[in-house]
């Protein structure tokens, strides 16, 4: 068999074996689109609802968003949690509802 | 001689058209495959996309420090066994230069030496911009890339506009990016592909190794020079058919001395 053929068969099997193990492991896979609800305390300066332009928030409330999003890459659910809508629960929560488009911090 | 060298286009070549619009549909199909990375170069961030972009994950990746086991995984089975055929069949930012070059304007031949740029884009802003400056980054791979503009940024922008809500536009320099390599797709075949692309790169790499691709057998050779005319690429198939600019078109497998073959025939 060629040389071509055998180093193919190889790159085939390594890039199956990346792709097994990646999917097998806990955390992080791609930039992933889940609705995720993470309990913080409240803050005062986050009111309720829609939270699409945190960058114009003020500082404890950016503080508290960017907590959240080092939360959840801790936990290596999402990658992109700052692309996508945030929505302040009645809770107290976090709601991730949407980990693509849709906030000015997306970087398309 | 060389007539008789000629052979009409491949069955495969006459449908490239139908196959490449059938693979931007997968990708951009509402198929809700979330968790999956496809092999193309297309935006994550649009309300269509089912797939993630392996360079957007590549990218994204390399800001968080971690490695992206499943986007270098799904390159490396495609770019083993098909190399540079995801460019030329599946990717949908090449059926939109391939769309475009249609028109009929003037064409101009980029340079061999401008594909090295695309290595430059895949090691500066794919990696080594995102690991030392995060994705806040001016320079960020996915804050200049074109398709993220085409497909999400001005389409939002425009939205946006109609909603009567503040429209916002993508940066300075994305929009340059985009408006040059939209104006240059109708003056030169593929210049994304040729010039800048980071996943052209990688498929390059893989160009001199894939298990399927275009082979040339000098046994059948006439010498007629038929498919270094075909090719829109300016690649020689009888120097090296395996060039990493090659997108398997098949363009050049008019003549009998091009096909394609496995990697395990003789």
């Amino acid at each position: 068999m060629p040389r071509r053929a055998i180093f193919a068969a190889a790159a085939t099997i390594f890039g199956l074996g990346l792709l097994v193990y990646g999917y097998a492991r806990p955390g992080l896979r791609v930039v992933e689109k889940k609705e995720v609800e993470v309990k913080l305390p409240p803050d005062p300066g986050m009111p309720e609802g829609p939270v699409p332009e945190w960058m114009d928030k003020p500082p404890t409330t950016q503080k508290v968003i960017e907590d959240f999003a080092a939360t959840l890459r801790e936990q290596s659910v999402i990658s992109l949690v700052t692309m996508g809508a945030i929505t302040r629960t009645a809770s107290g929560g976090l709601l991730v509802t949407e980990t693509k488009a849709g906030s000015p911090r997306c970087p398309t | 001689m060389a007539h008789q060298n000629k052979k009409p286009p491949s069955k495969l070549s006459r449908y490239r058209l139908g196959i490449q619009a059938a693979f931007a549909f997968l990708w951009l199909a509402p198929l809700r495959m979330f968790g999956l990375c496809s092999p193309v170069f297309h935006c994550y961030a649009c309300p269509l996309a089912a797939f993630a972009c392996p360079v957007g994950v590549l990218a994204q990746f390399s800001a968080l420090h971690a490695f992206p086991f499943i986007a270098l995984g799904t390159l490396g089975v495609t770019g083993a066994l098909f190399g540079g055929f995801v460019c030329g069949w599946a990717c949908p930012f090449g059926l939109l230069q391939d769309l475009a070059a249609k028109v009929p304007t003037p064409k101009f031949e980029l340079p061999v030496w401008a594909g090295y740029f695309r290595y430059a884009t895949l090691a500066g802003l794919v990696f080594a911009v995102p690991w030392f400056w995060g994705e806040t980054s001016q320079l960020f791979f996915c804050r200049v890339c074109p398709a993220g503009a085409l497909e999400v940024a001005l389409p939002g922008a425009i939205q946006g506009g109609l909603a009567g809500q503040a429209i916002i536009w993508p940066s300075a320099l994305k929009l340059g990016v985009t408006l040059a390599v939209v104006a240059a797709m109708f003056f030169i075949r593929r210049p994304w592909c040729g010039a800048l692309c980071p996943l052209g790169a990688i498929f390059g790499l893989f160009s001199r190794v894939s298990m399927f691709t275009v082979r040339f057998f000098p046994a059948r050779c006439s010498e007629c020079g038929l498919c270094e005319k075909t090719c829109a690429y300016g690649v020689d198939s009888a120097v090296r058919a395996d060039d990493p600019r090659c997108i398997r078109c098949l363009e050049c497998a008019r003549c009998k001395a091009c096909e394609v073959a496995p990697a395990w025939k003789p």
